[in-house]
């Protein structure tokens, strides 16, 4: 029985090897800048100096983490990360799947794609353009304030000044941004779904309504499963360019974050040791929680992504 | 298709063999075509200038030295026809006349430099020979290394005459000093050319005929007229009273606020001395509490815009470009930009340099800022230290104009400047095909005397004619308003404040300083913002010290202790 197993696969791979050959390319990609890199972590319980390198910097130990959680603002710093992050995540996840609901609904192909094509663009402005964009147009009086107090009287809204205003504001335009690319993969998603489900269930009389909640969403449920986990890995990724670029420190309570101040102690001071272990803990949370949202996904929705 | 992309990388590598060919062949021509009596003569021409300047070493290196160094380009270099960072007038001159061939082992863009050097460090690869950098954190890191020369013997050795006086002030050293011993040589900028001037639109005072003010009470009245006394003209309450911008804090270049808590004996951000003669730190004097009151104040009355927050020095000038303000503090240089739009874009419309006001007291102060911001620094395996100072006293020659250098009117005419009726003329827009500003062409930007075109430009305010090279320099390349501003400056100098700290951040800097310049950011904005009340500054003063400010004081003493026994 054994033996046969082993002649099984055997012949298996004699026959399948050059797809695992295809494999190889990627499988190199990842262990040279994925796993080998991984050795550097140890800078991150030394005292890391260039020019004594990893075998000779003095240890350490866990103090750069403790310079982070010693910080007298280090709570308020990682609860900013969490909730800008969070938000960032859940909402541009229902974004994405309700405009790629709506979009499926499309009957015009041409139309179609030219939404979708429009909508995505965004993506690829940089931050630091779009910060200044955004920061003109929100000013007291720039665009959006003229047309509140034009239209509705309002009073100017101090969208960047404020602490609330400014998380909605980081939320917002992030989702405006990124939401467009967001919905290619539900589209593509989508585009799997059964065609024949939808004959039967016309069949049946269900309204598109119905169809909507009874065949595409469970249809595109393992996908969404999926998106949400492995992004909960960012979930201390709150986003360094939109936030370092909107900034300023009438918001620091509300609106700084893990990265920015890594990069103000870390990286302008050339503090490699600190930057990395505040990175190597962002990644064990993101670890932790990718973990346990797969657990999860497993035991109440029976999913498995591997 | 196989063949296809095959005789295409074929024809790819062959184009690149080529070309690399013939750049070595090139390059050898450059060695061999120049006439063997050139060199002599050019010898010769050092020798008698190195007589004159008194200095060591000079005359061509033969057999020639090679100084390896890297590119640290900031992207916007412009170059000649088909010149390149690594083959242009600078370097050919360095060759042909100094016998020094300069070697770029790598470039790239500035910002990425010290990573890249660091990267170099870690991976024990070769430093380079010389190094340029702005980076004193660098600086201070290669020292740690142990793999940077001693410059200060060598500099006392070769350095010429002149560029020895230049840099004759011990504490110009500083920032690159280590037990005593000097690792870095600073690259000296022109003096006071980032304190501020205030400028106002004088067509805006007439109007509404008021004064430049003096001291901040008279501003205050000039920015209540401006905002609400309608100074141009369109029936609209849309001006606001100054120019200012917090977003990088409160003490910048453009739309500046230093001067206000200079007058009342502060300056944020800037380890000052205190009354005994000890370093304190300026954010946390009861001065800054005061200028805090202002500025809170003002922000309320509508002189400041709410939204200076998010506005730098740049958006916060724009208003004044766009006809919104009538005020900008900021350094003498604004006169090109952005003032210089101002009656571009608004017909009428004329602005003038004014000193900062004072307080009640007629107490004036301002930041400082020291014109020892960049370094070079030396392999300590570098053999031929002697000929970076050929090539840097020449240097400071050309920077500064020395009467009967070579250099004594610029360094390569066509370049920097050209002849016309026997007069150099340095006014790009004089000249057709314009001038280039060849400065980073060499391996290190020339060194100037930091006072030379300051005090030549108060010179010529003052009415003298330009004789010496260095006054025909400063009348040629810069406008008038450049000298008024320059003269109106000199008055006041005495009074700027400067960092006195000038070591590398300290252990508790790295680890407390964001923290603490966190909190005073976030403080201060909110108190001029109304968000915290004026007496939070109390509060916070104590968290600062408490939070590890104490500790960086003392450390910051020791130093100073240290440079000053």
């Amino acid at each position: 029985m054994n033996s046969q197993a082993k002649k099984a696969a055997r012949w298996n791979f004699s026959r399948t090897w050059p797809l695992h050959l295809l494999l190889l390319p990627a499988l190199l990609l990842v262990i040279l800048f994925n796993y080998l890199p991984m050795g550097g972590l140890v800078i991150a319980f030394q005292d890391y100096k260039p020019w004594t390198g990893f075998a000779n910097s003095p240890w350490v130990g866990w103090d750069n983490f403790r310079l982070l959680l010693d910080r007298p603002d280090s709570i308020q710093v990682i609860r900013n990360t969490a909730v800008i992050a969070i938000a960032k995540l859940l909402f541009s996840l229902v974004a994405s799947v309700l405009f790629a609901l709506l979009l499926n609904e499309v009957r015009q192909r041409l139309f179609k794609k030219a939404v979708q094509t429009i909508v995505y663009l965004p993506h690829f402005i940089s931050w630091v353009v779009l910060s200044g964009v955004l920061i003109d147009v929100l000013a007291v009086k720039g665009i959006v304030n003229g047309l509140l107090q034009d239209l509705f009287g309002i009073e100017p809204v101090l969208f960047l000044a404020n602490g609330d205003w400014f998380r909605i504001t980081v939320v917002v335009s992030d989702i405006w941004k990124e939401f467009g690319f967001g919905t290619i993969v539900f589209l593509a998603a989508l585009a799997g779904i059964n065609p024949s489900l939808y004959e039967a269930a016309e069949m049946d009389g269900a309204s598109r309504l119905k169809m909507t909640l009874h065949i595409t969403l469970p249809g595109i449920l393992p996908m969404i499963i999926v998106v949400f986990t492995l992004s909960l890995g960012n979930v201390l990724n709150a986003g360094f360019d939109q936030i370092y670029n909107l900034i300023t420190p009438l918001v620091y309570g509300k609106g700084d974050i893990i990265d920015t101040f890594v990069y103000r102690t870390g990286i302008l001071s050339g503090q490699m040791s600190f930057a990395t272990a505040v990175g190597l803990f962002k990644s064990v949370i993101g670890f932790v929680l990718i973990v346990v949202s797969y657990r999860l996904a497993y035991k109440f929705a029976r999913y498995t992504i591997f | 298709m196989k063949l296809k992309k095959q005789s295409i990388s074929i024809a790819i590598a062959t184009t690149l063999l080529l070309s690399l060919l013939t750049a070595c062949s090139s390059s050898g021509n450059d060695g061999t075509s120049s006439p063997t009596n050139e060199p002599t003569a050019s010898a010769t021409a050092q020798a008698s200038a190195s007589e004159e300047t008194g200095s060591g070493t000079n005359g061509k290196f033969d057999p020639p030295v090679t100084i390896n160094t890297v590119g640290c380009v900031v992207g916007t270099e412009l170059f000649k026809g088909d010149e390149t960072q690594e083959n242009n007038v600078a370097t050919k001159w360095a060759k042909e006349s100094l016998g020094i061939d300069v070697k770029y082992m790598w470039m790239t863009k500035e910002d990425q430099c010290s990573s890249k050097i660091r990267l170099a460090l870690s991976s024990n690869e070769a430093l380079p020979d010389v190094l340029f950098t702005y980076d004193q954190q660098l600086v201070a890191d290669l020292t740690q290394s142990g793999k940077l020369m001693d410059l200060g013997e060598a500099f006392d050795k070769y350095a010429s005459d002149e560029f020895k006086s230049s840099l004759s002030d011990a504490t110009l050293w500083y920032k690159g000093m280590k037990d005593g011993k000097r690792y870095a040589l600073p690259v000296l900028e022109s003096r006071h050319q980032n304190e501020p001037l205030f400028w106002f639109r004088e067509d805006w005072l007439k109007k509404l005929e008021l004064q430049a003010p003096k001291t901040i009470e008279d501003l205050e009245a000039v920015m209540d007229a401006f905002v609400n006394r309608d100074p141009d003209g369109n029936n609209e309450k849309d001006t606001v009273g100054i120019s200012l911008g917090f977003a990088n804090g409160f003490n910048q270049n453009m739309a500046d606020t230093s001067w206000l808590f200079g007058a009342y004996g502060a300056m944020p951000g800037f380890y000052i001395k205190g009354a005994d003669g000890k370093l304190v730190y300026g954010s946390t004097q009861p001065g800054a509490k005061q200028a805090l009151a202002k500025l809170r104040d003002w922000m309320q009355k509508g002189y400041v815009g709410k939204d200076a927050f998010s506005q730098g020095g740049g958006e916060a000038a724009a208003l004044v470009t766009n006809g919104k303000s009538g005020i900008l503090p900021g350094p003498y240089w604004q006169i090109v930009w952005p003032i210089q739009d101002v009656a571009k874009i608004n017909p009428g419309a004329e602005m003038r340099a004014h000193s900062v006001p004072s307080a009640a007291d007629g107490t004036i102060g301002f930041r400082g800022i020291g014109v020892d911001n960049s370094f070079v620094v030396v392999n300590k395996d570098f053999k031929h230290v002697d000929a970076l100072f050929a090539y840097l006293n020449k240097l400071y020659e050309g920077m500064n104009f020395i009467p009967g250098s070579e250099f004594a009117n610029g360094f390569f005419e066509g370049y920097d400047y050209v002849m016309q009726d026997g007069k150099p003329v340095y006014d790009g827009s004089k000249v057709e095909g314009g001038l280039l500003d060849i400065r980073r062409n060499f391996i290190v930007p020339p060194p100037a005397n930091a006072d030379a075109l300051f005090n030549n430009m108060v010179k010529l305010h003052s009415g003298v004619e330009p004789t010496t090279p260095a006054e025909i320099y400063a009348s040629g390349a810069y406008p008038k308003e450049t000298w008024e501003a320059a003269a109106l400056l000199d008055q006041v100098k005495d009074r700027a404040i400067y960092n006195q700290f000038k070591g590398v951040p300290t252990p508790t800097m790295l680890t407390k300083g964001d923290y603490l310049s966190k909190l005073e950011s976030e403080t201060f904005s909110k108190i001029v913002f109304g968000e915290l009340p004026i007496d939070a500054f109390d509060k916070f003063v104590e968290d600062w010290q408490a939070g590890g400010g104490e500790q960086i004081l003392q450390e910051v003493n020791a130093w100073y202790a240290s440079v000053n026994p």
